[in-house]
C-alpha cells in the first residue's frame, strides 16, 4: 500500500509540471492552430536557464523563476514573429499547406536550439545541486522538497493562467478569438497581437515549467525531444486547445508513467503511457474532460 | 427606457463612393455608391446574393474592394485593418449573429465594450442594453451558445451598442428568427434609433419588414444599385418586386 502511493505521489508531483509545459502547447495549438514541433526545446531551454543562472550566478532556480519567465516569453514573441507569423499570413493556401510549412519550420527551430546548446554546453548531464535538498516523511510516504516545491509553483502558474484567461478582459478576448477570428477584430480585437501573445506565454509557461524542472532533473541538449512526445500524449489526451484538460492529463500521465515504471519495468514506462493515449484515442477522443467548457 | 448614457459620442454619416469589389472573377459589388446621413436609419434592400453582406464587409474591412472609397464623418475607413473600424464607430452585427459561443452571455456584452471610448462608463451602457432586453439580464452568466436563436440576436445587437457606435450595422437581423421574434426585433431596432444617437444601417432580404423601420433605402441587384429613395417612394413604386424576381 505504502509503495502504491509512493508511487502515485511520485506520478502527481512530476505530472504538474507536464501539465505546466502541455497547457503551453495547448494554448498555442488551441488560438493559433499551430503544432509547435520545437516545444521541448522550450523546457531545455527553460532548464538550461535554470542551471546557467544558479551555477554563474548562484541563483536558486525558485528565483531564477521571473528571469528565466521573461525570457521565454521575448523568445517566445522572437519566434512567433520570425517564424510562425510568416506561416500563418500566407494568403491563397490551405490551412494544410500552411500547417506542413508550420511543422518543417517548428522543426527547424527544434534541431536549431538542441544544436545550438550542444555547441555551448557539449552532451553530458548538467543539474542544479544541492537546492531544496530535504525529504519529507509522509506515513511512510517519501517526498522530496524538489519535487514538492515544483509541483506547488506549477500548479500556482497554472492556475494564475486560468484566472489570466477566465477572468481578465484580454483572456475573454483571447477566448473569443478562438471561437471567431473575424467577429473578435469587428469588436476591435487585433487577432494578430492575440496571436503572438498567447504563443509568448505558452513558451513562457514551458519555460518556467524546465527552470523549475531543473531543481531535480538533469539536462543535456536533448533532454527536451522526450518531453515534446509527452506533451504532445498529455494534449491530446487533455482535449486539444484544452488548457485544464492539458494539466489534469499531466497528472495523469505523471501517474500513469510512474505506475508502469515500478509495478512493470522501468524502462517500459513510456509503453504505459501510450497503451493508455491509445486507450484515451479509442474511448474518449474528444479528450477526458470534453464537454465542460473549459477550452482555451 | 430611462435609463440613458450621457453621450459624448455623436451619430456618424457615412459616404460610399464607387465601391466595386469582387470574389475572384465573381463580380460582388459594381461602383456602389451612397450616403447614409447622420442620424439616419437606412436600408440596403435586394434578394439573396445581391451584394447586401459584402457591402457591410467591405466598410468593416473584411473584404478590400477593388476601387472606390468609403468614409465615416471624416476618417477614411479603407486605411484601417479590421480591428481598428470598431474604432472608428462602427458596430458590425453580421449575419447569423455569431455571438462568442463559448463566453457567457455578460462576457460577450464586456468584450462589445473592447475599444469603446474612455470616457463612458461600461456600466450605463449595460444597463441601457439590459433595458433594451431584459431577457438577457436572466441570462447573464449563460453561455451564449446556448441560448435561443432570438436572444443570440439580442445578444448581438446588445454587444454591438456596448461599442456605442456612431454607426450600428445589421445584417438580416430576422434570418431564422420566428415572426412573432422578428416583430419584437424590429420594435427594438425602432426604439434604438428613437431613443440612441446613431446612425443604422440595416441589410433586409425581408423588406416588407424593413419597411416599417427604415427611412430611406437603396436596392441592390447583382451588386449594383438599382433603385435609392424614401421609404415613401419605394413603398409606391413596384420597385422592389422586380428586384427580387430580376425582371
Amino acid at each position: 500500500m505504502t509503495s502504491f502511493l509512493q508511487t502515485l505521489a511520485s506520478g502527481i508531483l512530476v505530472g504538474g509540471l507536464y501539465g505546466l509545459f502541455s497547457s503551453g502547447l495547448t494554448l498555442i495549438f488551441g488560438i493559433t492552430r499551430v503544432i509547435n514541433f520545437a516545444h521541448g526545446d522550450f523546457v531545455t531551454l527553460g532548464m538550461f536557464g535554470a542551471v546557467m543562472l544558479f551555477t554563474s550566478l548562484g541563483l536558486s532556480p525558485l528565483l531564477g523563476i521571473l528571469p528565466v519567465a521573461v525570457m521565454s516569453f521575448l523568445l517566445g514573441a522572437i519566434v512567433y514573429k520570425v517564424v510562425v507569423r510568416r506561416t500563418l499570413a500566407i494568403r491563397g493556401i490551405s490551412a494544410v499547406d500552411a500547417q506542413h510549412g508550420q511543422l518543417v519550420l517548428t522543426l527547424a527551430v527544434s534541431i536549431l536550439v538542441s544544436n545550438l546548446l550542444l555547441m555551448a554546453f557539449g552532451p553530458s548531464p548538467r543539474a542544479v545541486q544541492g537546492v531544496l535538498p530535504d525529504v519529507y516523511d509522509v506515513f511512510g510516504v517519501y517526498i522530496a522538497q524538489a519535487r514538492l516545491v515544483s509541483f506547488v509553483i506549477a500548479l500556482a502558474v497554472f492556475l494564475v493562467l486560468y484566472h489570466f484567461l477566465q477572468r481578465t478582459l484580454y483572456g475573454k478576448a483571447i477566448r473569443a478569438t478562438v471561437d471567431d477570428r473575424d467577429m473578435a477584430a469587428m469588436v476591435g480585437i487585433d487577432p494578430n497581437k492575440v496571436y503572438a501573445v498567447s504563443f509568448s506565454v505558452g513558451i513562457m509557461l514551458t519555460g518556467v515549467a524546465g527552470c523549475v524542472l531543473a531543481t531535480y532533473y538533469p539536462v543535456t541538449p536533448t533532454t527536451g525531444a522526450g518531453f515534446l512526445i509527452i506533451a504532445f500524449v498529455t494534449v491530446v489526451m487533455g482535449g486539444l486547445g484544452n488548457v485544464v484538460g492539458a494539466f489534469v492529463a499531466g497528472l495523469l500521465v505523471g501517474v500513469i508513467q510512474q505506475l508502469t515504471a515500478i509495478y512493470v519495468a522501468v524502462d517500459l514506462q513510456d509503453v504505459g503511457l501510450f497503451l493508455a493515449f491509445v486507450l484515451v484515442l479509442v474511448l474518449r477522443p474528444q479528450g477526458i474532460l470534453a464537454g465542460r467548457g473549459a477550452h482555451a | 427606457m430611462k435609463a440613458r448614457v450621457s453621450r459624448p459620442v455623436e451619430p456618424a454619416a457615412l459616404r460610399v463612393e464607387g465601391l466595386c469589389a469582387a470574389y475572384g472573377s465573381i463580380r460582388a459589388l459594381v461602383d456602389v455608391s451612397f450616403e447614409l446621413r447622420s442620424g439616419e436609419f437606412a436600408g440596403v434592400l435586394g434578394a439573396n446574393g445581391a451584394g447586401k453582406s459584402t457591402l457591410l464587409k467591405a466598410i468593416s474591412g473584411l473584404v478590400p474592394p477593388s476601387a472606390g472609397t468609403i468614409t465615416l464623418g471624416e476618417v477614411d475607413l479603407l486605411r484601417l485593418a479590421p480591428h481598428e473600424v470598431p474604432g472608428a464607430g462602427i458596430a458590425h452585427v453580421p449575419e447569423r449573429r455569431r455571438v462568442f459561443p463559448s463566453l457567457t452571455v455578460a462576457d460577450n456584452l464586456a468584450l462589445g465594450a473592447y475599444v469603446t471610448p474612455a470616457g463612458v462608463p461600461r456600466s450605463e451602457l449595460l444597463d441601457e442594453v439590459y433595458s433594451l432586453f431584459p431577457k438577457l439580464r436572466e441570462r447573464t452568466g449563460q453561455l451564449a451558445g446556448s441560448l435561443s436563436g432570438g436572444e443570440q440576436q439580442m445578444l448581438a445587437v446588445g454587444r454591438a451598442l456596448m461599442l456605442r457606435p456612431r454607426l450600428l450595422m445589421l445584417d438580416e437581423p430576422s434570418l431564422g428568427l420566428a415572426p412573432v421574434i422578428v416583430e419584437e426585433m424590429f420594435e427594438r431596432l425602432a426604439q434604438i434609433h428613437r431613443e440612441l444617437d446613431v446612425s443604422i444601417l440595416l441589410i433586409e432580404q425581408n423588406a416588407t419588414q424593413a419597411l416599417e423601420v427604415i427611412e430611406r433605402a437603396i436596392v441592390l441587384t447583382t451588386g449594383e444599385v438599382t433603385f435609392r429613395g424614401t421609404r415613401a417612394e419605394l413603398m409606391g413604386s413596384d420597385y422592389l418586386e422586380r428586384a427580387y424576381l430580376g425582371l
